[in-house]
């Protein structure tokens, strides 16, 4: 290679390393920018996770575990009035929200709730509807009577036995209620 | 003694220079200049490389922190896993790998192609052909299957995944 030609050889390698240079800039830089994009995003708020299938609640910030809970979620059993009704008792899957939270919660008895007992179907604003002390002392509401609530069945904590609603034990109850705001996530899978 | 100590020392010296001179044969300034260019241009490609996997995760994440779909990220150096949503993780879990005889496509993005029914000691969740998740315990390895890398997790955690994705549901696989 004549001097002339190993000259040109480098002065070639010397532009394409000042791209490569250049390339490496501007990817770290769109990556700090998405990287500052996605930091934005992450806040700090608390939010309930809840895996139906093993019947576990946890209370997360972050990346941080705050309460990880045995609860119990909906029995995925399915029962049928004689007029055709229907109902399937799931958990509601999804993304929700703490829409209200409660103290000394009552249960007005759904129409099923009757139907499952064979019991004929009081009318919408029957006293009997109520029922109190059976929700345990707090609930935080999530939307079409769906709630996080406590239980008498505290036993059966860690099982599928609820209607859709979400069962927890006295202790971790008062731990959510304490903790979460209206508006916190709550993400159910 | 002394005396022959002393003399001693140019000897070395030049023999020093020497082998010195006789490495440096060949070696121009414009061969050490090119020598530390090429040097400098294979590290560039490796960093932008790097920087593009990384990108692509970010971007990734970026699209899911907009969608309503659950994702799974898997690090392989700490062999642990996480299922998220948006921004939120919805689980931390561990696993443990068995190489197939592909190797694990990392920093890569897979999509669930499948999701095999049956007992749970035979449930797996299928990317493709580049990846398979299942129990530890797990009883089914398919006469294909066995050329697939897996992921193996514990029965709740696969349990939790197992009805929590769908088919079409993102997998990143990082490092």
């Amino acid at each position: 290679m004549s001097a002339l030609e190993q000259s040109l050889a480098i002065e070639e390698l010397r532009t394409k390393v000042a791209a490569l240079e250049q390339e490496a800039a501007s990817l770290e830089e769109q990556n700090q920018g998405l990287r500052r994009m996605l930091k934005e995003q992450d806040d700090d708020e608390v939010y309930i996770v809840v895996d139906t299938e093993n019947n576990r609640l946890t209370l997360r910030q972050g990346d941080t575990v705050l309460l990880n809970a045995v609860v119990g979620t909906g029995s995925r059993q399915f029962i049928e009035e004689e007029t055709g009704r229907n109902w399937f008792f799931e958990s509601p899957m999804g993304s929700l929200t703490v829409l209200g939270k409660e103290r000394n919660p009552v249960w007005i008895r759904p129409d099923w709730s009757y139907v499952e007992e064979n019991m004929p179907v009081p009318a919408e604003n029957d006293p009997d509807r109520i029922v109190r002390e059976v929700l345990g002392k707090y609930a935080l509401i999530l939307g079409n009577g769906y709630k996080i609530h406590g239980t008498k069945y505290t036993d059966l904590l860690g099982t599928h036995f609820t209607h859709g609603c979400v069962s927890v034990g006295d202790k971790d109850l008062e731990v959510l209620y304490r903790t979460v705001k209206i508006g916190t996530k709550v993400y159910i899978y | 003694m002394h005396r022959t100590e002393h003399s001693l020392i140019p000897v070395v010296i030049v023999i020093m220079l020497s082998i010195l001179l006789l490495g440096m044969q060949g070696k121009s300034p414009e061969d050490i200049e090119r020598q530390r260019l090429i040097e400098q241009q294979t590290k560039l490609s490796e960093r932008i490389a790097s920087l593009n996997h990384e990108q692509e995760f970010l971007l990734m994440q970026k699209a899911f922190y907009a969608s309503d779909s659950k994702y799974i990220l898997l690090d392989l150096p700490t062999r642990t896993g996480m299922l998220k949503f948006r921004n939120r993780v919805l689980r931390t879990f561990a696993f443990s790998t068995t190489a197939g005889k592909r190797p694990f496509s990392r920093n890569t993005i897979l999509k669930m192609t499948a999701k095999t029914d049956g007992n749970e000691r035979k449930r797996t969740l299928l990317f493709g052909d580049a990846l398979l998740i299942q129990p530890k315990r797990s009883s089914s390895v398919a006469g294909s299957d066995v050329r697939v890398p897996r992921i193996l997790v514990g029965s709740k955690d696969f349990a939790a995944l197992y009805y929590a994705v769908e088919q079409g549901t993102m997998l990143y696989v990082g490092k």
